[in-house]
């Protein structure tokens, strides 16, 4: 009886762990902000489908998706080193969803194992951390390069054919269902990968109900896009003045090039990616970005050393509790 | 699809009403002008002028409901319609007021100054039809509605002649009643603002056309 109630314990504490992890990694998905800055679906449509692919993805892809944290980092994992970095990750992420700001969860992810390493003096794979940093560096370079010549080009192809407002209208409509279509298949699918950081750490403990957990982990992305998401996605989606044709140019080529960058193994950032591309975009099309980006760039850089932090002071009680 | 583009036609037939009307107000104030210029106002035809401004509103109305039904319209593009419909209100207001003006304080016109005025009349009209030509235009063809809207500017250069040629002429007659001089400048003033607000809105027009790229 008492290890059955011990077991119980450990399962509910490790669900409401899961829980908070997926409704960080919610609250700071920003799939949806270009269709919100073009205004192709006001901010309640957004979060109707935000919800539905958020719930969706994690049942049917949830599972087949799964997740090895800091592997290949750090070279010893253990539970409570695992739980410490989704933990330490998921707070970062509440912390700057709660200021609108979009960071990458890679990037967060990879400071607490590092944080972790060196904080139990535990070997670190430097090559590997290396490499790492010079992709989060190139993420944004990538993103605003891709973007500002996606623009160009469109901008090349719009005044070849477009000549008044009815064709303009046509045309913006044609980008509206293509980057509505994409943006939700990207959600869809970006939920089934999401559920799977939450659901992992819940999955070797105990015999669970596998479609209740991945029930479970939907609606925590869900709640965490509902109550901190929208804060994100306003964020990201007025950092420039965006149209469908717009949205297109900045939104589709990273996400394609974060698709295959994500098959070949490259672990690109795809909000640093987007916010970058933004930008790109805003100087290709000379309109302003919008004022406070410096703290954008300040969160990705605190992004980093506050992982790293947390996790190091996180570590102590969360693997007492589990021994 | 059949629905789709009756919900399009709606609107265009919604807005082309709207600028028939706008037109058919500035047409009148003209009317009104000429007939002050030759000394034979007729104030029926002010009133004229000041129920087409009341016709123009009930259609600018109608605009604005249709333009908003359409959910799936594009909000820039309404947002960008709904301006251009503030801003030719504002003409038909002017024209409202000018014809208010002159039945409150009708007046004879001086002689060495009628060949002007009906310059600067004519220049009026033609500005408001130019303008109303270059709106229409929006719709299928931005390259002719970018010229269009030069053609607006050299109106409007046409027309400050014509008005300080006016004001040059009526300001020496220190002799003159005061009141007359004050209200015939009154006349020419307010109907180069109608000129130089219509190129305000050709210019607002033209960088939409530089905003939006096209051939």
């Amino acid at each position: 009886m008492v290890i059955w109630m011990a077991t119980l314990a450990i399962l509910i504490t490790f669900l409401i762990i899961a829980i908070i992890i997926a409704f960080g990694i919610g609250g700071n998905d920003e799939t949806f902000a270009g269709i919100y800055g073009s205004r192709i679906l006001n901010m309640k449509q957004i979060m109707i489908l935000a919800i539905i692919f958020a719930i969706t993805g994690a049942l049917i892809l949830g599972e087949a998706v799964s997740k090895t944290v800091g592997k290949g980092i750090l070279v010893d994992l253990t539970d409570a080193i695992v739980i410490t970095i989704l933990i330490s990750t998921a707070i970062w992420l509440i912390l700057s969803s709660a200021l609108g700001l979009p960071i990458s969860t890679t990037h967060a992810t990879i400071g607490a194992v590092i944080g972790l390493g060196i904080g139990l003096n535990a070997s670190l794979d430097w090559l590997k951390i290396l490499e790492l940093s010079i992709w989060w560096i190139l993420s944004p370079i990538i993103g605003y390069v891709v973007s500002f010549i996606v623009f160009k080009l469109m901008r090349a192809y719009k005044i070849k054919h477009l000549n008044g407002f009815q064709s303009l209208e046509k045309t913006e409509k044609a980008f509206t269902y293509i980057v509505l279509i994409i943006i939700c298949i990207t959600a869809f699918s970006r939920s089934g990968n999401d559920c799977s950081n939450a659901v992992g750490i819940v999955v070797g403990i105990g015999d669970f109900q596998i479609n209740l957990l991945l029930l479970i982990t939907g609606l925590s992305l869900a709640g965490g896009l509902l109550v901190l998401g929208r804060g994100v996605i306003k964020s990201v989606g007025r950092i420039t003045e965006l149209y469908p044709s717009t949205a297109f140019a900045a939104q589709i080529p990273t996400a394609a090039i974060l698709f295959v960058g994500t098959a070949l193994g490259i672990p690109l950032s795809g909000s640093h990616m987007l916010v970058a591309s933004l930008v790109g975009l805003s100087k290709a099309s000379h309109t302003p970005t919008k004022k406070g980006m410096w703290k954008i760039v300040l969160i990705w850089f605190l992004t980093f050393p506050m992982a790293a932090i947390l996790s190091i002071i996180l570590y102590f009680p969360i693997n007492s509790i589990i021994q | 699809m059949k629905f789709l583009k009756d919900k399009k036609s709606r609107i265009l037939n919604a807005a082309n009403e709207f600028h028939a009307q706008v037109l058919k107000g500035s047409d009148l104030l003209q009317d009104c002008i000429n007939d002050l210029i030759e000394g034979k106002l007729d104030k029926a035809k002010l009133e004229k002028v000041i129920k087409s401004e009341h016709e123009g509103d009930i259609a600018k109305e109608k605009y604005i409901n249709i333009l908003y039904q359409d959910q799936r319209a594009l909000p820039f593009l309404i947002e960008d319609r709904y301006r251009l419909i503030k801003y030719l209100d504002i003409i038909s207001d002017k024209s409202e007021e000018l014809a208010r003006g002159l039945e409150v304080f009708p007046f004879d016109c001086y002689d060495d100054i009628k060949k002007d005025l009906k310059n600067l009349n004519n220049t009026y009209e033609d500005t408001i039809k130019l303008l109303i030509d270059m709106i229409n235009l929006m719709e299928t063809d931005f390259k002719t509605a970018y010229q269009k809207s030069f053609e607006i500017e050299a109106l409007k250069r046409k027309g400050r002649e014509s008005k300080f040629k006016i004001l040059g002429i009526i300001y020496q007659k220190s002799e003159e009643k005061s009141l007359r001089i004050y209200l015939t400048s009154k006349i020419c003033i307010k109907l180069f603002d109608m000129i130089t607000y219509a190129e305000e809105i050709s210019d607002f027009l033209r960088s939409l056309i530089v905003k939006y790229p096209s051939k």
